[in-house]
Order: structure tokens, then sequence, then C-alpha cells
């Protein structure tokens, strides 16, 4: 008899046990964070989408050849007057992208023209918009939509004297 | 025992077994006993280094495919549970043309069993006496050995039209409305 | 034969075309009247990515297994011959995607051996860091998984959901990205800890210790859980050793074989730890040599983040243009998994030669043949998950 009032004890225990943690956890700060009204910031040296801006470009193929899945091209014209090379346009596969860092270490410019951005929310519609292109002279082709940001990131290029552009509402 | 010593002794009981030749003066290894052996005598080979001399364990197997030299090198790496510091290379020098192969190991060591498999399906190289000797990462039937230096892809399906850059069908997008 | 159509057959290895021909100690050639042959895989989830094991059963006991790799292979090894030396970094990320440090570990020391280059005291503790880190990652995913096979679920969203987060977070602050971090370079590291780093990973170790005892609670003592593993899946010390199974699989059957311990790389040989040591060579404990390597790691870490001096964190190589001189060169370090060797040959052009990759994933799963024969199909699962595989590795 005292054996079964033991277990039924034991029993309950456990049960205060059990939703001990539950209860824990209840109080306890959530940690989801409600995407996409909220967004975590992404690190200082995330590496997020391929930045580039032609202003800044000196056509100096480095990228091009540091690239290990060849997702990089552009073609340079020379410029008999200022004997430098000029860019005519830089495409970038974002299909082909592995995000790995390479062609914004080897970048000889300074800032450099083609660099990381803690962009993460890339997406296209279509196979073709992956190949994305800029040219000198068409520096900024706009917004799709005034919904994906990332378009200005990508193109418009950072404003001078900072490093990488904010993501917005950060969070964290 | 020394490196000096353990190549001697292997030189001792198999006359054909010797040093590895450095290719060029400048050539860099890794610091351990590199012993060249023909083909068909590795078993032999492996059997003394394991029985006798205590390497037990088959680190790693492979082939190189040297296309100037016209030959296939075979890399076996073997080492020690109890000192694994001490490490042994075995090579073995195979012909390119027909169909090379040499003595399986897979009897001695069954870690050998699935690296000869893959050296088979990489390289073309035959084991004999390797009890299921198929085709491992690739499937049957597939054209060619990728790992040989002469191996030409063909262009299949998967392929965009061109390895280096964009495909010359894509259209920059670049131009947004 | 058609390269670009080949028939549906040869394409598609049927189960009888992988059981023709000669076969190994399965002799699953014939079937007797009472044997079926069971498909498991390539998709099914306990499998742990695209792997394929044909079992023989007679009624409900496996008399013979066969894996089939090869699903995920996409020729790294090929890839790297047509690659230049710091871009194969980024190829050795894709082999075994759950400690992706270790393997740019693995690759940079070969090279490095090849250049002679000396790498920075600092470089190389932050290499301990981030590689036990990394370790411990990897060993969090097999508690966590392997727990989920046999079905516990809860270790799983404590040890894959949060702790391994933690870690994730920690590596994404330092190198920019969770799994695929390219970090460990020839000649050092790519960035300096960010400011701040060494606390939030002194205060991850203080965490994960008391993460342990949970774990124990949830799994180590867990009566069902040790019902499941104790016994199950014993592996020789004699077969592991034959089939060439170092690392914690080895160490799980008792054979003391540690690399950082053993012949030391880097500046492991500056650490005070202990060789995790299994005895019976089961399934349990296979899952206690990690568990507590994972102890062992939050040693060396705190040891690392004590001793951490300050300095360079790349040592003199071209920025670009890596030409190491003609040779060959191997390393080997000691893996999640097991030995992660890399066996390199250059002919002094600015890519690999050949390029190999011992993987230890692809060398443990061989055993499968051996030990499942005679368990149970439900036990097949147990064993499977208790060897660590990754798929890319295996297949590379």
């Amino acid at each position: 008899m005292f054996d079964y009032f033991c277990a039924i004890g034991n029993m309950g225990w456990a049960f205060v046990k059990g939703l001990g943690v539950t209860f824990k956890y209840l109080f306890s700060p959530a940690v989801t964070v409600q995407y996409p009204y909220e967004k975590l910031t992404p690190s200082e040296l995330f590496r997020g989408a391929l930045a580039f801006h032609p202003d800044l470009c000196i056509s100096c193929d480095m990228c091009v050849r540091a690239c290990p899945s060849n997702c990089i091209s552009l073609e340079a014209k020379r410029n008999e007057q200022t004997k430098k090379k000029d860019l005519q346009w830089y495409r970038i596969d974002f299909a082909k992208c592995n995000y790995c860092r390479l062609c914004e270490e080897i970048c000889l410019t300074k800032p450099k023209s083609v660099h990381h951005s803690r962009e993460f929310e890339l997406t296209f519609t279509s196979r073709n918009d992956f190949v994305v292109e800029w040219r000198p002279e068409r520096p900024q082709p706009k917004a799709l939509e005034p919904g994906q940001e990332w378009v200005k990131f990508l193109t418009q290029g950072r404003p001078p004297g900072r490093r990488r552009a904010k993501s917005p509402e950060g969070k964290k | 025992m020394d490196d000096a010593q353990l190549v001697e002794r292997i030189a001792e009981r198999f006359g054909e077994a010797r040093e590895v030749p450095l290719p060029d003066p400048k050539w860099l290894r890794p610091d351990a006993p590199q012993v060249k052996v023909p083909a068909e005598r590795v078993a032999e080979v492996a059997r003394y280094l394991k029985n006798e001399l205590g390497f037990d364990l088959l680190d790693f197997l492979t082939a190189v495919d040297w296309l100037k030299e016209n030959r296939f090198e075979m890399v076996y790496c073997f080492t020690k549970t109890a000192e694994p510091k001490s490490r042994l290379f075995l090579k073995a020098d195979l012909p390119r043309e027909g169909e090379p192969g040499l003595p399986s190991l897979a009897g001695l060591y069954k870690a050998a069993d699935w690296q000869e498999r893959e050296v088979f399906d990489l390289f073309g190289i035959r084991f004999e006496g390797h009890p299921h000797l198929k085709r491992i990462l690739l499937w049957e039937g597939y054209p060619g050995h990728p790992l040989r230096k002469d191996y030409v892809h063909v262009p299949d399906k998967y392929d965009n039209g061109s390895e280096i850059g964009l495909p010359k069908s894509a259209v920059p997008s670049g131009e947004h409305k | 034969m058609n390269p670009l159509n080949p028939p549906a057959g040869v394409i598609n290895a049927t189960a009888d075309s992988i059981l023709s021909g000669p076969s190994f100690e399965t002799k699953m050639e014939r079937l007797s009247e009472t044997e079926m042959l069971l498909n498991m895989g390539p998709q099914h989830p306990s499998t742990h990515g695209v792997l394929r094991v044909v079992l023989k059963l007679d009624g409900e006991v496996v008399t013979g297994a066969m894996p089939d790799v090869g699903y995920l292979h996409r020729g790294v090894e090929k890839l790297s011959e047509n690659r230049l030396y710091p871009q194969v970094i980024v190829l050795t990320d894709r082999d075994d995607y759950l400690c992706a440090m270790l393997n740019n570990w693995a690759y940079c020391l070969a090279v490095e051996q090849l250049l002679k280059v000396e790498v920075p005291a600092r470089a190389e503790y932050i290499r301990v860091l981030v590689g036990e880190l990394n370790r411990i990652a990897s060993h969090l995913v097999l508690i966590g998984t392997f727990g989920i096979d046999i079905g516990a679920f809860t270790p799983f969203l404590y040890a894959f959901g949060r702790e391994r987060e933690m870690i994730l977070d920690l590596l994404d602050q330092v190198s920019g990205a969770r799994i695929t971090y390219n970090y460990i370079r020839i000649g050092g590291v790519m960035a300096d800890l960010p400011a701040g780093w060494t606390e939030k990973a002194g205060k991850f170790v203080a965490h994960m210790r008391a993460c342990l005892k949970e774990y124990d609670d949830l799994l180590t003592y867990n009566p069902i859980f040790l019902d499941r593993t104790r016994g199950v899946g014993i592996l020789s010390k004699e077969s592991a050793v034959s089939y060439g199974v170092a690392g914690p699989n080895l160490r799980a059957s008792g054979v003391p074989l540690d690399l950082r311990k053993m012949a030391p790389y880097g500046v492991y040989g500056k650490f005070d730890f202990e060789m995790a040591l299994g005895k019976n060579g089961d399934c349990f404990d296979r899952y206690l040599v990690r568990r507590n390597e994972i102890e062992q790691s939050l040693r060396i870490i705190e040891q690392a983040l004590e001793a951490l001096p300050a300095g360079d964190i790349l040592g003199k190589v071209p920025k670009a243009n890596i030409r190491p001189p003609a040779g060959e060169a191997y390393a080997h370090i000691e893996g999640a998994r097991g030995w992660l060797g890399v066996y390199l040959i250059s002919d002094g052009s600015l890519q690999p030669y050949r390029m190999h990759v011992r993987a230890p994933s692809f060398i443990s799963l061989a055993v499968l043949q051996e030990i499942l024969k005679g368990w149970k199909v439900a036990d097949v699962v147990a064993i499977l998950g208790s060897i660590d595989i990754v798929l890319g590795e295996v297949d590379r």
C-alpha cells in the first residue's frame, strides 16, 4: 500500500518536474523572430550578395580570375587619352556565386569596387535575371518594386565613407 | 628503426624494392620513407609490412596519372596504430596502355576494398583478386575514367553551353524597365 | 553506347545490377527461399543524406548489406585540378559540410608543407579555436540525429537547434558564413577575431558544460537509449584497424589513437587534454566517445582562449598567384569523423596537379557491410547513425 502511494507521489513529482521545464520556457523570452516584420542583423563580416560599383572599378580582371565558379565577367576598352582601361560592362551571375569572398579580397581599389553586402534576401523570379549587368553609363538600374530593397543596395553603391549598407530595422 | 634502416630492410627482403628517386633535385616530399616496388609485388610487400614491420593501418591509397611520363603511379600510405608518426609510402608504376592492373590488398587490409574500387572507378586500374571490383562513385557504363589526365568531358544535357563565364543564351537583365 | 543517353538500366543501377557479379563477404548474389532484398534509401530520412543500402533480410534479421554511394559525387578531386590553390579551399568547404573548418585546415596544411610558410602563432591558436568549435558542432549533429534516429526527439532540438546554432553564430562572426566558411587560408586565417569574440566564446564554453549534463539526463542515462545502443553493432578492434577507421570510431573500439595527442600538428602539443576512449566498440561507445570529446574540446578551447597571443594572422604568402614549388605533400589532421588527409602533388604551376582527399566518412562507411550482419532492421538505423557519416564527404 505504501509503495502504491509512493509510486503515485513519484509520478506526481515527475509531472511537476516536467511541467516545470515547460513553464520555464513559457515565461522566458522568445528566440523566434517574426520574419519578415522583424529581421536579425547579420554579423559584421557577413557574406551576402555581391555589390558592385562601376565608378570605382579599374577593370584589372583580378576578381574574374579569383572567382572559383566563374560567375564574374567583364569587358574593358583601352582609353587612349588616360592610358587606362574603361569598363564596358560587368556581369555577375548570382546563380553561380558561392559567396566565398575571394573576389572582394583580391580587389585592388580602395574602397573595394566589388564586395559582399549584408543583403541576404536576394531573390529572382527567372533564371535569366540571375545575370546582373552593370554599365558605367547606366550606373543605377532602378528598383523593380518598392519592396525590393536589395536592388538599391547592390547597384546604387554605398554612400562614400561607409563600409557597408545597413540592413533595415536591425534586431538582436 | 629509422627511415633509412626501414628502406634497407625492405630492400633486403625484396630485391627490386628501392627508394623512390626524386624526379628533380628540388622535388619536395613528405617526411616519410618512400619505397618503390614492381606493381606485381605490391601485395607481397604489403603483407611483409603488415605482418613483420607492424604497419597495421592502411592510411590511404590512390593513384596519380603522370601523362607526360606515360605511367600511372599507385601510392599507398601505411602507418602504425601504436605510433602514427611513422609512415611509409609504397609506390608502384603501371603502364598507361591497355588495362593496367596490380594485385589487390583487399584481403590484407579491408580499408583497401572501397578505396581500390574508387581508384578503379576514377582511373580504370584493375585490381586482381579484388572480391567486388565495381564502380563505386560513378554509375556502371559511365564513359571513361575522369581522373585520368587525358579524360575529355563529353558535353551532356547538363552543360549550358559554356564552361567559363555566362551562358550565351542568357539575356543580361541589367536593363530593368 | 551513346554516352549522352545510356540505357535506362545502366544509369539507374537496379538492385540486380549491384548484386550481380562477384561479391565480397556479403554474398548477396543468391537469395535463399526465406530471404528478401530491402532497398533502404537513397531517400530515407535516417540515412543522413543520399545513401542507399541494399539489405538482405531473413525475416527481420539482416544477413547482408551493401551500401551504394555516389549519389552526391561532384568530382572535387577533378575540379581541384582546374582551380587555383586558394580556390580549392572553397571546394573543400563542400566536402564535409558539418566541419568545413577542419577540411580547410587539412588542405591548407598540405599547401603550407609545400610552400614552407610559417604560420603566425595567433593564426595557429585561432585555427585551434575555430577547429575545435567546429568539431563540437559536428559532434552535436551526431548526438542530435542519433537520438532522433532512435526515437529521442528532444536532444535533437537542444543539440542541433540551440547549442549548434550558438557555435554557428560564433563562427559566423569570425568568418561571415555559417556553414561554408572558407576561413582558414594558406598561411593563416582570413580575418582576425572580432572584438568581444573571445568573451562570447568563453561564455559559450561555460554554457556548453552545463548543457552536457542535460544531454546526459536526456540520452546517456536514458534506459530506452541504452537498450537500443548498448551491445549493438559491435565493431571489434581488429576489424576497425583493418578497415582503417581512424578517429572517434576507432577510439570507441578501444584503440588509443588521436593525432592531436600522438602526432600533434599546429599547436596541439601545448594543450592538456585527454583522449576519449571506448571499450566495446558498440553504438553506445561510439556515442559516448563523441560526448566525451566535446568535453575535451571545451578544455582545449578554454586553454587556447587563455593563451591566445597577439600578432599577425597571415604568414608571408603572396596575395595572388600562389605557386608552390613542385613536390608532393601529405597532411592529415584529426577530423571530426576520423583522420582527414590531403595528398597533394604540385608541378610548380598555379593549379594542383593532383589532390586526393582521405575522406574519413568514406572509409568508415565501408564498415557497414560487416557490422550490420546479424542485427535487426531497426538496429540498422542505430548503427548507421552511430558511425557518423556525411555523404558530402563520402561521395566528394
